[in-house]
């Protein structure tokens, strides 16, 4: 192995010197570092996530305690609930990032292949936890609000649907929804391909370059 | 506990540094590296049970860190001419060793992250049972991958 004894040759007068010894301060400071892989990356993201619904909680109760027609209680409250157990969901995903310090302790094909596995599992949950949550919570509070108030008026945030025939209505909303879900469909997949996709790329192909002589 | 994992640390700081140089040549790129896999083998620090050589468990911790942890570089090498400058595996002094560090450069940055992490066990004398181990694979396919990267290496190698 000529190439590589020469390599090492060059290798070992590189690293002749030791490195310095790491200040005893910094290295103190380091442990409580916040990571910058992909499962950091991960954990970063579920947190925004997290922040996002944490804000929109307090938003959507003091709705509930501005309007008060038994259906925006009913609306608000199915949109509390549903954000409250994404909230749960979140918090018990970021709860399982962060035990899985260990993958770090694997070997590198176990640990490739661990991330991949992790990697793959939350870009389906960011996709599709983002594709029901934003229609929903944007829409869902004007569809089920679209709808006969307690004195038999229509109620509507949307003046233009009080004027239209309710089949009408009903059908125009039911096309926003659609169009919508459509847009957010195409520019969430746009998104969670650059987020995700690149990370998968390499790991996929670094699994195969382990592999392919076994 | 942090007092025996920052004496560990400085006793194979030597382990650390070299993948780190071994992954980002470049020294701004190689401090993020190195804060990151110190941050991360404290974490894995609770669950090391001993039951391989703390250096096998800090090439593993450490690789991995460095193969998955997709860093940007800041200026990409492979599109730039080498400059010695920019190596400083060490501190150069004389034309030949910057020659030698120039050549050294080149060839790690032609070869995969896979790869990286072979050479590098192997240039510090790590056995192929050991290197096995750590990368997760079988002997016959260390052996394999060594012969391909021998081969890789000449053809750069004969360019200098």
């Amino acid at each position: 192995m000529d190439e590589l004894n020469e390599l090492k040759k060059i290798w070992d007068r590189s690293f002749e010197k030791e490195p310095k010894a790491p200040d005893r301060e910094k290295l103190a400071e380091l442990v409580n570092r916040r990571s910058s892989s992909p499962v950091g990356k991960l954990k970063k993201s579920l947190r925004i996530e997290i922040g996002a619904i944490l804000i929109a909680i307090p938003l959507l109760v003091a709705i509930l305690f501005r309007l008060t027609e038994p259906y925006f209680l009913f609306n608000t409250g199915i949109l509390i609930a549903v954000f409250t157990s994404s909230l749960v969901y979140y918090f018990h995903n970021l709860r399982r990032l962060e035990k899985i310090w260990h993958h770090s302790q694997e070997n590198i094909h176990q640990s490739i292949r661990s991330t991949l596995m992790l990697v793959k599992f939350f870009r389906k949950v960011y996709f599709w936890m983002n594709l029901i949550l934003f229609p929903f919570g944007i829409y869902f509070g004007y569809i089920v609000g679209f709808g006969l108030g307690s004195d038999g008026q229509r109620v509507s945030s949307l003046p233009v649907f009080e004027n239209l025939p309710f089949l009408m209505a009903l059908s125009l909303i039911g096309l926003i929804i659609v169009v919508l879900f459509g847009l957010f469909y195409v520019f969430l997949k746009w998104y969670v391909k650059k987020l995700y996709d690149v990370h998968i790329n390499k790991l996929e192909e670094i699994d195969h370059e382990l592999t392919e002589f076994e | 506990m942090e007092k025996d994992f920052i004496e560990t640390i400085e006793t194979h700081r030597g382990i650390i540094f070299k993948v780190c140089k071994m992954y980002c040549p470049l020294d701004e790129d190689c401090d993020d590296l190195y804060q990151d896999i110190v941050a991360q083998l404290w974490r894995a620090w609770k669950g090391f049970r001993g039951d391989s050589k703390i250096s096998t468990w800090i090439y593993r911790v450490a690789l991995n860190t460095a193969i998955s942890g997709f860093r940007k570089q800041k200026r990409n090498p492979l599109n730039q001419s080498v400059s010695a400058d920019d190596i400083n595996l060490a501190q150069a002094d004389n034309r030949q060793r910057k020659e030698d560090l120039e050549v050294l450069h080149v060839a790690i940055n032609k070869l995969s992250e896979v790869e990286k992490a072979m050479v590098m066990l192997y240039l510090d004398e790590v056995s192929y049972e050991e290197i096995s181990a750590i990368m997760g694979i079988t002997q016959n396919n260390v052996r394999v991958k060594m012969l391909r990267i021998r081969e890789k290496l000449k053809k750069i190698m004969e360019l200098y």
